[in-house]
């Protein structure tokens, strides 16, 4: 019996060991937010590179084969820098990435890159919106309703944008917080207590809410949305919500940001402290191999 | 005065000679080199501390540097081939071991691990900027 328990513990000892051992790295491309348990902030490495976390917000995240591409606004995750904002969903510009990847985030939000100058993007007083067609795989509903509730507590984070979309835009309009004012032609909602008026509008059955629980957390599901006709209208969250004819365009930022330099030290060149390397690498101390 | 003129006229052809070869520069022929390397990160400003050539069998490589590149660990190697250099990536990955941030990239006949061992990089800023000097190189 003694025995056996000895045998038990040395096992487990063993497999704790090789478990330890064989911990993996994550893979992540491009800049992404990192983990809480790992002091947070944000990591700026754009090329392929590895972490012993996993991604905080996975939902946020796109995987590209074994790779994690972070697909959203960088800004409540600690990122500061060169900002600039979008509206509705885009392609994400990532090096290396071997297959697209496209940020599903409704309504205005920022990313560290500027839109591409091509035909498909519009950019309208500084607001880029993605007017190409987007590959049905990439837009699953379920796909982006997750997106947008795990984006939905830094709404606060969101530029303000007040501007008509270019009219060969085929997104969702998403009126976010209350008070916010969003140009759409011939539509008036408010909320709650919604009213609508306007041609040809069309108003869904009244939303339902499910609740998921998932062990040990829980999950519930972002508030109901409704969607009105016309151009579509997304109500984000409940609260006095007017969305009138197209008026007066307007662009803000909550915050500023600024690229941050980032200067490690003055140059001191190769080799210093190395001795007899100062001349630079290609020095030929290595040992032939093919 | 004449004569002024016409070398004038020549060191401002040679100028002009020596600024278009610098801006038409061409990819490497045969890939990109450690000599390259180090001058990309001399030109980036990285400050490298106690290079020294380390064991390239174990990299799978011809010639391997190891040292330090503003506080993160940083191993250099140069390869014969790209399947060489395929395996040594592998062994890249090995190295960099348990490292918080780490990454391993080729180039060219080139390759380059780093490992954020002591967490001198949180924010994988210093990273960046050896990787970026790394695939920029031509």
């Amino acid at each position: 019996m003694r025995t056996r328990t000895i045998f038990l513990f040395a096992l487990i000892a063993v497999a704790a060991v090789a478990s330890r051992a064989e911990a993996r790295h994550v893979r992540f491309l491009g800049p992404h937010p990192i983990a809480a348990k790992f002091g947070g902030g944000y990591c700026y490495i754009e090329a392929p590179h590895m972490h012993v976390y996993a991604p905080d917000h996975a939902n946020l995240y796109q995987q590209v084969g074994e790779d994690w591409v972070f697909t959203g606004d960088p800004t409540p995750f600690g990122y500061e820098g060169e900002r600039h904002p979008f509206y509705g969903h885009h392609p994400v510009i990532v090096d290396g990435s071997p297959e697209p990847v496209y940020c599903l985030i409704e309504g205005p939000h920022f990313h560290a890159y500027a839109a591409p100058s091509t035909p498909d993007y519009r950019v309208k007083d500084g607001v880029a919106f993605y007017v190409a067609p987007i590959p049905p795989a990439y837009v699953k509903p379920a796909r982006v309703r997750v997106v947008n509730a795990e984006y939905r507590p830094y709404v606060s984070f969101r530029p303000t944008v007040e501007v008509a979309p270019p009219p060969e835009w085929h997104g969702e309009v998403y009126v976010g917080a209350p008070g916010v004012v969003v140009g759409a032609p011939g539509v008036e909602v408010s909320a709650p207590g919604i009213e609508v008026r306007g041609p040809g509008v069309f108003v869904p059955p009244p939303p339902h809410v499910a609740v998921e629980v998932r062990g040990p957390g829980v999950f519930v599901p972002p508030p109901p949305h409704v969607v009105v006709g016309g151009p579509r209208v997304v109500v984000g969250a409940p609260g006095p919500v007017v969305v009138g004819a197209p008026g007066p365009v307007f662009v803000g930022e909550r915050r500023e940001g600024h690229w941050e330099h980032h200067d490690n030290g003055r140059h001191e060149g190769w080799g210093k402290g190395g001795g007899e390397h100062g001349g630079g690498w290609g020095g030929g101390h290595g040992r032939g191999h093919h | 005065m004449r004569a002024a003129w016409k070398s004038a006229a020549a060191c401002a052809t040679a100028l002009a000679l020596t600024a278009a070869i610098g801006c038409s520069k061409k990819p490497t022929e045969g890939g990109v080199r450690l000599q390259q390397i180090s001058d990309a990160f001399n030109a980036a400003g990285l400050k490298a501390d106690n290079f020294q050539p380390t064991d390239p069998s174990r990299f799978n490589a011809t010639k391997c540097l190891a040292g330090r590149v503003d506080d993160v660990d940083t191993v250099v190697c140069e390869y014969g081939s790209p399947d060489a250099l395929a395996l040594g990536k592998k062994a890249g990955e090995q190295w960099v071991g348990n490292a918080t941030t780490a990454a391993v990239l080729g180039n060219g006949r080139t390759l380059l691990a780093v490992a954020d061992r002591a967490h001198t990089d949180p924010n994988g800023k210093t990273i960046h900027k050896i990787t970026q000097a790394f695939t920029k190189t031509r």
